[in-house]
């Protein structure tokens, strides 16, 4: 459970970064709460955290599920409630002072304790982008279909049962449940826990902006974000994707001990794995949910149409990729080093590579002790058996898309990167709202 | 509100509703019955195409039959030209027994030219030949009842030359007045694989070049109501009586479920048969294949599912009678065998039919009366007068909408 500071509270996502304080006036009536203060500077916020904060509260409005988790770090007040969008009051100077008056009205569902989160999960073995069968055999006797209810959850079970294998995982956010078993249940189930509003976004998907370009990212709350198209992240406490400038992306990963072994992986177009350099210029969220977060980047200007969608599950230890372009070309992916500009030509040897069934893995571990790998449901080089100077792959076909997972199997783990490529390999839609317990 | 609602092998509807300050020459082509409304997807001014350029642009054509005051005009289809809502149109006055045509068979005598389209036999108001295979065989005998219009007639002929329950003969009437007969997965490709995706708005984008083709239907709110009303455990075809050797004898032919699913009160499997009645067929196959057919339509849930979309124009992603994903999944809007990939999230549809669509009338689309001088069609631009209409479309998919007392499957096949 974190603990909030003194005096400030959330409201659903907002105030798990930046601070919220809580408002100088809330008016009850039975359960409806009436909210009303101001958010910003003259409370000692910096302009541009006065400026997400206000963004963030806006986002409220655009929630994909309107039941939300609230607390006062009061047992008596905080629970599960239904937010009506926020009214925010600007005036001409607001976004210069960073000052803005706003009033929400919240309406108590029920307690937390009367509540149970219910996600359906629906799911198959993962195709093509043109909907054909993998290209490496991979059947529903390998694949993992799994499910992760995040951090804290209590009674849970899948279809009314507890399944047969089950694990926890330890990162950022504390430690994270993830279930899973033989008979693939979890291709057309739905999983049922309670969780305290404490714990509701822990381990959770997420989408983060860093838009004063200094590292500092966070959350972005609803369907829509600033574009800031080589500085988002999306995250689940155990893996994070950046974005990066050119056609990259850094992926790292929290055993619960830090963030660690952080690679970028640049976009190639051909054969030599020679780098495709486009400026990305758009970034967008396709969902925001914590049991999937997803965006996507749009790269170069013109006629041509190249974007990479990033997807990322709750409990996952890989992303899922997909690079779709209107240019047919021999796509793939690569280990480079982010220091050294242009990036050079070919294959590289950032990190010896050894393939696996579907993708490619490094040989060892590195020095965190973790170990990355790549996988795609289409026909890659190179192919298995084989080694390589570097953790690459690409597409001997030209086409126009290349679906790929990306992934880092932490040395402290039971699980192995084959164990994750296979949930890789179970391609899962899952939708979750609190129903009454 | 002006819009028009356009169903799938039925006549439908349409309705324009006028500003009060329209000019009374407009207002009084309103008497001009059964002119033809046009209605298309941009407005092209009268003056800089000739009409038939302009008809042949139309999104929507629809026979002007009601009104109400002068500024709400309406009226059904083109289809009602082949038999209306009750039943006129080109009617048979005598009967007909045994007669043996081809289904269609160009210039030849055969049942679509002959008994549907009329020729040389007072015509079909106008409707002609569209996209009809040819072919002089094979033939099937039939018989043409007193008060059969041709729409009656179309109906029977797509009944009984279907030989596939999951791809049978349909047919629909084009905006230029055509009538277009083949089986399903012709006339609407989609019926194989489906080229659109309904999914709640905010829940999934399609812009990106994979050359899919997959275009978003994104839709404001779901509706579903489904019943088992009318399944059936099979369904018998009785009739007509006829004289065989001289001993009366009535045709019969039976089609059977292949898997029951559901059982009765002691736990057998449940008994729900249909009979219905024909006097069409010629022979005990004949009515074997008509109860396969109705049979065919009555072994599902009868599913309607009703949503409102946000876009200009139905045109953008197909038409009525088109197969379209639709996705749910907490409404149960889901299917676990299809998996389609929006973008990077893997959806799972289930595929349904747009049996109607009821599309208003935008600020963008051209509104056009055609109507006869006495000697030739004129063509009257009322686009300027129209009030255009913001409000989302409501699209049908699944079985057709229960509507009270008209729904129940008649027992004269």
């Amino acid at each position: 459970m974190t603990d909030l500071a003194p005096g400030t509270m959330t409201i659903g996502p907002v105030g798990l970064d930046v601070p919220l304080r809580v408002p100088d006036e809330g008016q009850w009536r039975g359960e409806q709460v009436t909210i009303s203060g101001s958010l910003g500077a003259e409370q000692g916020y910096s302009l541009a955290d006065s400026r997400t904060l206000r963004s963030q509260f806006q986002g409220l409005g655009s929630l994909a599920q309107k039941i939300i988790p609230v607390r006062w770090g009061l047992d008596d007040v905080d629970g599960f409630y239904a937010v009506d969008p926020p009214e925010i009051k600007t005036d001409g100077g607001s976004f210069t002072h960073g000052v803005f008056d706003f009033s929400v009205r919240l309406t108590r569902v029920r307690t937390w304790q009367q509540l149970v989160q219910q996600e359906r999960v629906i799911g198959a073995l993962r195709s093509k982008p043109t909907g054909a069968v993998n290209a490496h055999g991979v059947s529903t006797t390998n694949t993992i279909a799994w499910h992760s209810p995040g951090v804290g959850a209590l009674g849970y079970l899948v279809d009314g049962e507890t399944l047969s294998d089950g694990d926890t995982i330890d990162t950022g956010d504390g430690s994270v449940t993830l279930v899973w078993d033989s008979a693939e249940t979890l291709f057309n189930a739905t999983a049922k826990w309670q969780v305290r509003p404490d714990d509701f976004y822990l381990g959770g998907a997420r989408i983060l902006v860093d838009e004063q370009h200094d590292g500092t990212f966070r959350r972005v709350v609803g369907d829509q974000m600033s574009n800031h198209p080589g500085h988002w992240a999306i995250s689940n406490g155990r893996l994070t994707v950046q974005g990066a400038a050119d056609c990259r992306i850094k992926v790292g990963i929290n055993d619960g001990t830090g963030w660690a072994s952080w690679k970028t992986f640049q976009v190639t177009y051909d054969e030599a794995l020679n780098a495709f350099t486009a400026e990305p210029s758009i970034v967008r969220v396709v969902r925001n949910t914590p049991e999937r977060a997803a965006v996507r980047v749009v790269f170069g200007t013109g006629s041509a149409l190249t974007t990479l969608d990033v997807a990322l599950r709750r409990g996952a230890s890989y992303a899922e990729c997909l690079l779709s372009s209107s240019g047919t070309v021999n796509w793939g992916v690569k280990l480079i080093d982010p220091d050294v500009s242009p990036v050079p030509v070919g294959w590289g040897a950032i990190e010896p590579g050894t393939t696996h069934v579907a993708g490619i893995h490094a040989t060892s571990y590195d020095p965190d002790g973790n170990k990355v790998f790549l996988a795609s449901p289409q026909v890659i080089e190179p192919a298995h058996p084989d080694t390589c100077a570097n953790v690459g792959l690409y597409l001997p076909g030209t086409t126009r898309q290349l679906a790929w997972g990306v992934g880092i199997e932490a040395g402290v783990d039971i699980d192995t990167f084959t164990d994750h490529v296979w949930r890789y390999f179970a391609a899962q839609h899952g939708h979750s709202r609190p129903v009454i317990a | 509100m002006s819009s028009f609602t356009e169903k799938l092998m039925a006549p439908g509807s349409w309705q324009l509703d006028f500003d009060p300050a329209t000019p009374s020459d407009i207002l009084d082509l309103s008497a001009l019955a059964f002119s033809r409304i046009v209605i298309t997807p941009a407005h092209i001014p009268a003056t800089d195409a000739d009409p038939d350029e302009i008809v042949a642009q139309a999104r929507y054509v629809g026979l002007l039959r009601e009104r109400t005051g002068r500024t709400r005009w309406g009226g059904p289809g083109l289809a009602a030209l082949l038999g209306d809502e009750d039943g006129k149109g080109n009617t048979f006055a005598a009967a007909a027994d045994d007669v043996d045509l081809p289904k269609y068979d160009g210039g030849n005598p055969s049942w679509i030219l002959t008994k549907v389209l009329r020729d040389a036999g007072g015509g079909a108001n106008g409707i002609t030949a569209g996209d009809i295979t040819s072919t002089g065989t094979p033939s099937k005998e039939g018989n043409i009842e007193v008060g059969d219009t041709p729409r009656d007639t179309l109906e029977w002929v797509c009944r009984v030359f279907s030989g596939d329950k999951t791809n049978p003969q349909e047919w629909r009437i084009n905006p230029d007045g055509t009538l277009d007969q083949r089986n399903k997965e012709t006339l609407w490709p989609t019926a194989v694989t489906p080229t659109a995706i309904a999914v709640r708005q905010g829940g999934a984008s399609t812009h990106i070049a994979d050359g899919s083709g997959l275009k978003l239907i994104p839709v404001v709110s779901f509706g579903t109501e489904g019943d088992w009303d009318d399944w059936s455990s099979a369904t018998m075809a009785v009739g007509p009586e006829v004289e065989l050797f001289g001993t009366p004898y009535t045709f019969t032919g039976r089609d059977e479920i292949a898997d029951n699913p559901f059982v009765d009160i002691a736990g057998d499997p449940l008994v729900m048969e249909r009979v219905v009645e024909t006097n069409k067929s010629k022979s005990n196959a004949d009515n074997e294949d008509i109860a396969a057919r109705i049979q065919g339509r009555h072994e599902n849930e009868s599913r309607h599912i009703d949503f409102t979309v946000d876009l200009f124009d139905l045109a953008e992603v197909g038409q009525v009678g088109d197969t379209i994903w639709v996705f749910d999944l907490l409404d149960g809007l889901t299917n676990r065998s299809n998996l389609i990939w929006l973008a990077a999230e893997p959806v799972f549809p289930l595929a349904a039919r747009i049996v109607e669509a009821t599309s208003p009338v935008r600020d963008g689309h051209g509104a056009y009366l055609l109507w006869w001088t006495g000697s030739t069609f004129e063509l009257t631009d009322v686009t300027d007068y129209v009030r255009p209409d913001d409000r989302p479309m409501r699209v049908g998919v699944g079985d057709p909408k229960r509507l009270l007392g008209l729904s129940r499957p008649s027992r004269r096949a």
